[in-house]
């Protein structure tokens, strides 16, 4: 189901006891593995639960929360892997304003928009932030 | 107050440029290390070790 809570970002990430791990994903999926790359490593890190972790895609990288992922690299990453990270209880962060959202369908993934910076400040807050 | 690192593989993108200039003018500690540029390698792995929050570019 595609959500968005821009009215209700959240306001408190990662604890002090588990860091916070941020995947900042903006490659295209239709030309590129690390999307999908990224999805199964944010995956296989959260299912653990030695860390938080969160996902923000950017720009076409959007396109791996669509109804239709068929024309993109990899696919099976996003279709196997993006319903676990929604079973976290929070959302995946996306880029504010992106055309790409517009395309999305019914997206497969809650998702929450913020704009570049908001970002600046979760990227400050995380442990570790990692680009693909 | 959090010691933000950012680790370049080069000149910085778009993003990392706004990314890095925007925690500046929040007021964040910040430092940016290219690591093409790194001759002392030890001494990146303590900025490293030391640093609140690391971001890899």
């Amino acid at each position: 189901m595609s959500q968005t809570t821009e009215s209700a970002p959240e306001s408190r990430i990662g604890t002090a006891s588990r860091p916070l791990v941020l995947l900042l994903v903006t490659s295209d999926p239709r030309e590129s593995h690390r999307p999908a790359e990224a999805i199964r490593v944010a995956a296989g890190i959260g299912t653990w639960k030695k860390a938080d972790v969160r996902v923000y895609l950017r720009g076409p990288a959007i396109r791996a929360l669509g109804e239709w992922v068929d024309d993109l690299l990899e696919e099976d990453n996003f279709t196997r892997y993006l319903p676990i990270i929604g079973e976290w209880g929070h959302p995946v962060w996306v880029e504010a304003g992106a055309v790409a959202a517009a395309d999305l369908g019914e997206a497969t993934t809650p998702y929450e928009a913020i704009d570049d910076h908001e970002l600046s400040r979760r990227c400050a807050q995380a442990s570790s932030v990692l680009r693909f | 107050m959090k010691h933000v690192l950012h680790l370049l593989s080069g000149p910085p993108d778009e993003l990392a440029a706004k990314i890095i200039e925007s925690q500046r003018e929040e007021g964040i500690d910040v430092e940016v290390i290219r690591l093409d540029e790194i001759q002392d390698w030890q001494a990146v792995v303590e900025r490293v070790m030391q640093a609140g929050s690391v971001a890899t570019w």
